[in-house]
């Protein structure tokens, strides 16, 4: 079998396309509508589905935390990794890595954390701030805070508990760690009260949403999502953000986002296009693309566009942002991935059990294995 | 004939360091996400009221060395609720969460979130710090170390931001009418800002979360301290206190229903469950067969030690136990001198060596006994009006539960003071609290 594509996608509100229809809102509160997307992606047997989340009303819709959904469709699902957007902005490391730690715990593995920082006023006014942080600050907080993270997953070894009866340990405290951690933002004793995640790491995941405040760091996401709308360009980027990750011997994937307009012939895919403008426009009295390469064609002529980016080198998989939802979710899992993999370039079931297991990620080492634990056996008799 | 008062029966799993009966061999794994699951669902084949997860926000250590003896780590709370929804269909799902260290936007977001996704049954207990000890180093400012802080708030201080956050939260729970959403329609007339702005908090709102199907999660609060009456009173659907003597409970259930009154509340819109450790098996012979044992898990001399030390704040790993109370200089600001003389009061006075003084301290099982015994004292709280039930607190996990499922409960349903089934969705509906009205939308539409 040849190399294999990465393939996710993004759910949030109606769809990406501006164009998309905005009705029936109750749906979007609804938990059937998040269980039939989370389902619908998982019969793609797709790698992940990325869960967007904001912290204030949007005009025409409420929304439901992403965290408590995806918790709560764990237990439903199997396989289809659940990446949960959580913002660094206005909250706290120990509590966040926590909740993601145990999102791992009860999804067996399958956690990815979408690091967002919030940069709406709207959303200050919620959080008790009069004006929104500046891009280098929510930047600098944003990787602090994920550094921070990994360091409380880091800070119960693998097995600290040990449940030894004869010596009456219930967990071995040498392999319980103070953190420490001092830095321009956050003071932190550690360790984190949660027991290491399954996957070692929550897999951290950064997305070009086009806002400088928002890191996009090869040294510290084990997936980035990228948006380049030229081939070249989209290489470069690719190249040199694999250059900066080995060079600290950090495993990284990149993704480059679409958004695809899918019809049964070139001529209905494009008059599909024309609608969604058109609907834009009359909208808006603008049609602002999304963030995304937008490819326009049928399953076949798409698959062979992204296929010919994947061998050129151009991304190590794709990101879809469905153009509505749920039609543009399902016509990507039923017409597009099966035509990917007959040419063989996607799997057809999971042969992996956990999120860093489907991107063909290692599962980390604790960084503290060894180092001196402040900690001993008190009060041993 | 009139339906008799039925009691309303939780049970509660602590947060970290707990010093459970892990040792037993059938103890089940905190480590395994199943055994939570386990937990829920024999809560709710035994139609209990709820669920109730306790909280720690620091690893249980004492000088700067972790404490490996006794049960440490637990997942998170709301992270852990919405999954075993998943697998419950009734019975309520609480969570004890701090407002020292939490945003009212987000907890309002998630508890409200928690809601919507398990049909009515979510539940937050207010709490103002994690520590239940007056130790000093127990936790309070080693949990501050935890969120960028340099000490925990002063007691006072901590009920002052408690009652703006609750107030601010039901504010932001009441942002949506509960018909915002109709007719294909989201109605922004229906949706209003809550304009926040007072001592601890500035918060413009509306929520991003509908209005959820209780209106508001149930609010249970645990303070026994005066400040913590009062803020019950004010706010709290269900009342978690820790008293053992009836009299005692009886004198605290009259106060916050008194307070209540005081507050324009109707007394009859609270529930009060003190905390119980029942140990029952079929005869009272066996019973106390099984807590002796229990006791005799629990008590190694590590454990003993750690008991001694961990509330105290002195190192009694190198005390002989078999002698007598030792000399302990309790200027020390690191000791809670306190305690330690208390303690040494009570070895002078009875003439007892250091383990016996242990023995005296360590928690117990509270009660002991048959389904019958375990009935008649469940049956004479109520009638006495000393509570409304209890928040059990079991010793060994899971067997602790199941038999109290399978033997006490059938007992009380016998005696028609005991559901057979659950009369409605929600948790609201199981303790037969009223769905609060809308005051915000009220206000406003004025």
């Amino acid at each position: 079998m040849g190399k294999q594509l990465i393939l996710s996608a993004s759910i949030s509100g109606f769809g990406f396309h501006p164009g998309a229809a905005r009705t029936n809102p109750q749906r979007l509160t609804s938990l059937d509508h998040y269980r039939s997307l989370v389902q619908t992606a998982q019969r793609g047997a797709l790698d992940f589905v990325l869960l967007h989340d904001a912290r204030s009303l949007p005009a025409d819709h409420g929304r439901i935390d992403a965290l408590t959904l995806l918790s709560r469709l764990a237990p439903e699902t199997s396989g289809i990794g659940l990446v949960v957007s959580k913002p660094t902005t206005y909250t706290e490391p120990f509590t966040v890595s926590r909740e993601l730690a145990t999102l791992d715990f009860v999804s067996g593995g399958r956690a990815g954390w979408n690091a967002t920082t919030l940069n709406s006023l709207a959303e200050a006014l919620n959080y008790g701030q009069t004006e929104v942080l500046p891009a280098e600050v929510r930047r600098s907080i944003a990787a602090e805070f994920i550094e921070v993270s990994r360091k409380l997953w880091d800070s119960w070894e693998d097995d600290t508990v040990i449940v030894d009866r004869e010596r009456g340990l219930y967990l071995d405290p040498n392999k319980l760690h103070h953190i420490n951690h001092v830095g321009e933002h956050f003071r932190i004793r550690g360790p984190q009260i949660t027991y290491r995640p399954p996957q070692g790491n929550v897999v951290v995941i950064q997305v070009d949403q086009g806002d400088d405040g928002e890191p996009l760091d090869p040294q510290q996401a084990d997936v980035l999502i990228l948006h380049h709308s030229d081939d070249d360009e989209a290489k470069r980027a690719y190249e040199q953000h694999h250059q900066q990750a080995a060079a600290v011997s950090h495993e990284l994937r990149v993704l480059q986002s679409i958004l695809l307009i899918l019809g049964a012939t070139e001529v209905q895919a494009h008059a599909r296009a024309e609608e969604l403008n058109a609907a834009a426009q009359a909208r808006n009295g603008h049609a602002q693309a999304p963030r995304a390469r937008i490819l326009v064609g049928t399953p076949a002529s798409v698959a062979a566009q992204l296929g010919d980016w994947f061998v050129a080198g151009l991304a190590d998989g794709f990101h879809l942002l469905p153009a509505s939802l749920p039609e543009g979710l399902e016509q990507f899992v039923f017409n597009l991935v099966p035509e990917l993999q007959q040419r063989g370039l996607f799997r057809t079931h999971y042969s992996e059990k956990t999120l860093r297991g489907h991107l063909g990620l290692s599962r980390p080492a604790s960084r503290y294995i060894g180092a001196p634990s402040e900690a001993h056996t008190a009060y041993q008799s | 004939m009139a339906r008799k008062k039925q009691l309303h029966i939780g049970v509660f799993l602590q947060g970290v360091g707990h010093t459970i009966a892990w040792r037993h061999p059938d103890h089940a794994p905190f480590t395994e996400f199943e055994t939570y699951v386990r937990f829920a669902q024999i809560a709710e084949r035994g139609l209990l009221d709820m669920i109730f997860f306790g909280e720690g926000l620091v690893v249980r250590e004492h000088q700067d060395r972790f404490f490996g003896q006794i049960v440490n780590g637990r997942p998170d709370t709301l992270a852990l609720l919405p999954a075993l929804a998943a697998f419950t269909s009734r019975i309520g799902l609480a969570a004890t969460i701090s407002t020292t260290y939490n945003q009212p936007y987000e907890l309002a977001r998630q508890l409200a979130s928690i809601d919507h996704v398990s049909n009515g049954r979510a539940a937050w207990n207010v709490v103002t710090s994690f520590s239940n000890s007056a130790a000093k180093d127990s936790g309070g400012d080693q949990i501050a170390f935890n969120f960028s802080k340099e000490k925990h708030l002063e007691h006072a201080t901590r009920y002052d931001r408690a009652r703006e956050f609750v107030a601010l939260i039901k504010r932001l729970w009441d942002s949506w009418e509960d018909d915002a959403l109709r007719d294909g329609q989201l109605d922004r007339d229906a949706i209003h800002a809550v304009n926040h702005a007072d001592k601890w908090f500035n918060v413009q709102g509306p929520l991003d979360v509908p209005r959820s199907p209780q209106g508001h999660p149930v609010i249970i609060q645990a303070g026994q301290s005066n400040d913590g009456r009062d803020l019950a009173a004010r706010i709290a659907d269900v009342i978690f206190s820790p008293y053992r003597d009836i009299n005692q409970s009886k004198e605290h259930y009259a106060d916050v229903k008194q307070r209540m009154i005081k507050y324009g509340r109707d007394p009859e819109q609270l529930r009060v469950l003190p905390g119980l450790n029942v140990v029952v098996a079929p005869t009272e012979a066996e019973a106390q067969e099984k807590a002796e044992y229990y006791r005799e898990l629990l008590h190694t001399e590590a454990i003993q030690r750690y008991l001694l030390s961990e509330p105290s704040g002195y190192n009694f790993a190198n005390v002989d136990l078999d002698g007598p109370f030792p000399d302990i200089d309790t200027s020390d600001p690191n000791i809670n001198g306190e305690l330690i003389e208390r303690w040494r009061t009570l070895a002078q006075a009875n003439n007892l060596t250091l383990r016996q003084v242990v023995n005296q301290i360590i928690p117990r099982s509270s009660l002991v006994g048959s389904p019958t015994q375990i009935a008649d004292h469940f049956a004479t709280w109520q009638a006495e009006e000393a509570s409304d039930g209890f928040l059990l607190t079991p010793t060994l996990f899971p067997n602790d539960l199941e038999d109290f499922v399978d033997l006490v409960v059938p007992e009380l349903q016998s005696r028609g003071l005991f559901r057979t089934e659950y009369s409605g969705p929600t948790l609201r509906d199981h303790f037969g609290l009223e769905r609060p009205s809308n005051t915000l939308a009220a206000a406003v539409n004025e």
